[in-house]
């Protein structure tokens, strides 16, 4: 039953990472921690949910203050009531659902927290305190979240700007494997860019770096080539594609540099992008005739917009969302209801052959057959009202008004 | 069924077109993409019916001159582009245009030609319908050549002005616009130099009354011909750039449209009847 769900946890949303970092529950962890919450008297199931943003213990067991103040005590000690949440029945699944959908991520609409939830749940599987009860919730959270995905713009678009400079040379050369890569940086950035670019299918990528064995490293790690931070201008002239991330002061590509190194000499445009602070590309290069220059402030501009597009998508997503709780009810409905129906079958089907042995010699075979077809059918019509009853027990408007109370809460 | 048909197709080419227009600027371009392409196809069905229509109606002798001949263009436009929309990665752009100019094309035709309009030529020659037919299929890539090289100045314009809304995500990459700009100017040039030398050729042979080399449309044929040859060419020629050559591209449709404007008006030998 819904109302035997409980969810307590803290989340970036509501904690400081300080106090998020004792909490967290590590894989190692896992086996040990699901055990303790099971001790607790009025626990069923148990499923505990730890990333780096959040950890949440979700119960399927006797609600009540104790076991709230249990969970609390024994997982949640340090914090205060105002960093930490409770929520029961269809505000718990409310917050599950949002939660795999991405929508309360601190990246709107990331799609990580699916893998993070399939992995919950296998721990709590491997440790036997989940059951068909959370089983079903989880995999019907994990269809909601695809579900939102691909049907509103909650997932479309990156947030990433390293991401978004990749995409922005898709928009130049669609021909990835023809594309060639200057990267210069072989740091953190440098690397997440030329890991992006390999996943797309780029050609060659170089790397220039101010410490020549760390872009040889590179290099060897993507199958590329290296070359020194004073030979980069030189380089642009055999590359497509320019990418700096790379600390310093002066200006590692200006105008006159380009010109002189014959780089503009070239049919396809010149694509440079320079995700350095402070700028590693003079800006006047922008104003050259065959180069296409994005800074870190244009491509923020292209994250803003698909993060404003999630935001609509997370709009979008309150029908999907209420319609899956109300899938969610009228399923837990017919589950309660299924003892009661089975034993009304019984009865009925010992009634009609008490019926039929007392007719025994007097009935022929097809009044029999007419028996038997006569309390199929009736029977079908009595459950047919059964799943009707139990599917418009909550309506759609009913759960409607609930949600949009919980996220008014939140 | 002519009249009928004669009127509907505009109808379909501006549906096309809004199509197309419609996926484009609300971004739901996977949705529509199956009910484009059936109606591509019963467009181009329904377009073929209407030519073997005509060719029945007038006893084997259609007359394709004049304002008769921007029906079979705008056929010939549609038929390229859905082979060539195969190769685009986002084609809404692009169709939204190629449709625009075809509805153009058709409704101009169907307003302004007699659809049971008689050829007086009897028995044409093969040269002749080579010259036809080359510089149909001439005129349709000429035409896509264009739109291409125009959408690249749009995109390449857009993105030097980092504005990153729907120019930005709906067209093609510059690079495929680039290279269908090309392919298409490659297909105009080789189908410019068998149609206008059938043409000449045909001229010659036939004694052409009026024919000569100073004839406006000869030359601005002539010329499109060498220039789609320099633009088909121009990525191993130094100093012509992607952009350069859409820009040419985009002049080389404008020059189309003129050479159209002289086979419809009453100029030289190849005026409308």
């Amino acid at each position: 039953m819904s109302e035997e769900l409980l969810l307590v946890g803290i989340s970036h949303r509501t904690a400081s990472v300080e106090v998020r970092e004792p909490c967290a529950v590590s894989p190692l962890a896992a086996r040990e921690a699901l055990a303790s919450a099971k001790s607790i008297p009025g626990v069923r199931e148990v499923l505990i949910v730890s990333t780096c943003n959040r950890t949440e213990i979700l119960v399927a067991g006797v609600p009540g203050e104790s076991l709230e103040e249990a969970l609390v005590q024994r997982f949640f000690a340090r914090t205060e009531p105002n960093e930490r949440y409770v929520f029961r029945g269809i505000q718990a699944l409310s917050h599950l659902f949002r939660v795999a959908a991405g929508l309360d991520s601190q990246v709107l609409g990331e799609s990580q927290i699916l893998a993070q939830l399939k992995e919950a749940l296998g721990h709590a599987e491997a440790a036997g305190v989940a059951g068909a009860e959370l089983q079903g919730v989880i995999s019907q959270a994990l269809g909601v979240g695809k579900r939102v995905r691909n049907e509103t713009a909650v997932g479309q678009g990156t947030l990433s700007v390293a991401r978004v400079g990749v995409d922005v040379v898709g928009h130049v050369f669609s021909d990835f494997d023809r594309v060639r890569a200057l990267i210069v940086g072989a740091g953190e950035t440098g690397l997440l860019v030329a890991r992006h670019l390999r996943e797309r299918g780029s050609g060659v990528i170089t790397f220039a770096n101010r410490s020549p064995e760390r872009a040889e490293r590179a290099a060897e790690e993507f199958n590329g080539q290296s070359c020194s931070l004073e030979e980069a201008e030189k380089a642009a002239k055999s590359n497509d594609l320019v990418v700096t991330c790379v600390d310093g002061n002066r200006h590692v590509f200006t105008s006159a540099g380009l010109k002189q190194a014959g780089a503009l000499l070239r049919d396809r445009p010149l694509l440079m992008i320079d995700l350095s602070v402070p700028r590693a590309i003079d800006p006047g290069v922008a104003q050259l005739d065959q180069v296409l220059y994005y800074d870190l402030d244009d491509l923020s501009k292209v994250v803003d917009r698909n993060r404003q597009r999630r935001v609509e998508g997370d709009e979008q997503s309150s029908g999907i969302l209420v319609a899956e709780i109300q899938k969610y009810l009228s399923r837990k409905e017919m589950a309660r209801m299924a003892p009661a129906v089975g034993a009304l079958r019984e009865r009925f089907e010992s009634i009609r052959d008490g019926f039929l042995d007392e007719l025994e010699g007097s009935r022929s075979p097809a009044e029999a057959q007419v028996a038997h077809e006569l309390t199929k059918r009736l029977l079908a019509a009595a459950f047919t009202s059964f799943k009707e009853g139990a599917r418009g027990r909550r309506s759609h408007d009913e759960i409607d008004r609930e949600y949009q109370r919980f996220l008014e809460n939140l | 069924m002519i009249q009928f048909l004669t009127t509907t197709l505009p109808c379909l080419y501006l549906a096309l077109a809004g199509m197309c227009a419609g996926a484009f600027f609300s971004a739901r371009e996977a949705r529509l993409s199956r009910t484009r392409w059936v109606l591509t196809a019963l467009t181009i069905a329904l377009h073929l019916g209407l030519l073997f229509a005509r060719w029945q109606a007038a006893e084997g002798k259609p007359e394709f001159g004049g304002w008769h001949s921007l029906s079979p263009l705008a056929l010939v436009v549609t038929l390229m582009f859905a082979t060539l929309r195969k190769r685009e990665t986002g084609s809404l752009g692009t169709g939204a245009v190629v449709f625009a100019i075809v509805f153009v094309l058709q409704w101009a035709s169907s307003s302004f030609a007699d659809p049971l309009a008689q050829t007086e030529q009897t028995r044409p020659a093969v040269f002749y319908l080579v010259h036809v037919a080359s510089i149909l299929v001439a005129s349709a890539a000429l035409m896509l050549s264009g739109i291409h090289g125009l959408l690249y100045l749009l995109l390449y314009r857009t993105m030097r002005q980092r504005k990153f809304g729907r120019v930005f995500d709906g067209l093609p990459s510059l690079s495929e616009l680039a290279r269908l700009m090309r392919w298409s100017a490659g297909i105009a040039f080789v189908w410019l130099l068998v149609g206008v030398n059938g043409g000449i050729w045909w001229a010659h042979t036939s004694a052409v009354p009026g024919f000569n080399y100073r004839d406006p449309l000869v030359l601005i044929l002539v010329a499109l011909m060498v220039h789609f040859g320099v633009i088909a060419a121009s990525s191993s020629i130094p100093g012509i750039t992607a952009r350069r050559a859409s820009f040419a591209a985009t002049l080389g449709l404008v020059a189309l449209a003129i050479s159209l404007g002289f086979a419809l008006l009453p100029m030289g030998f190849h005026a409308a009847p």
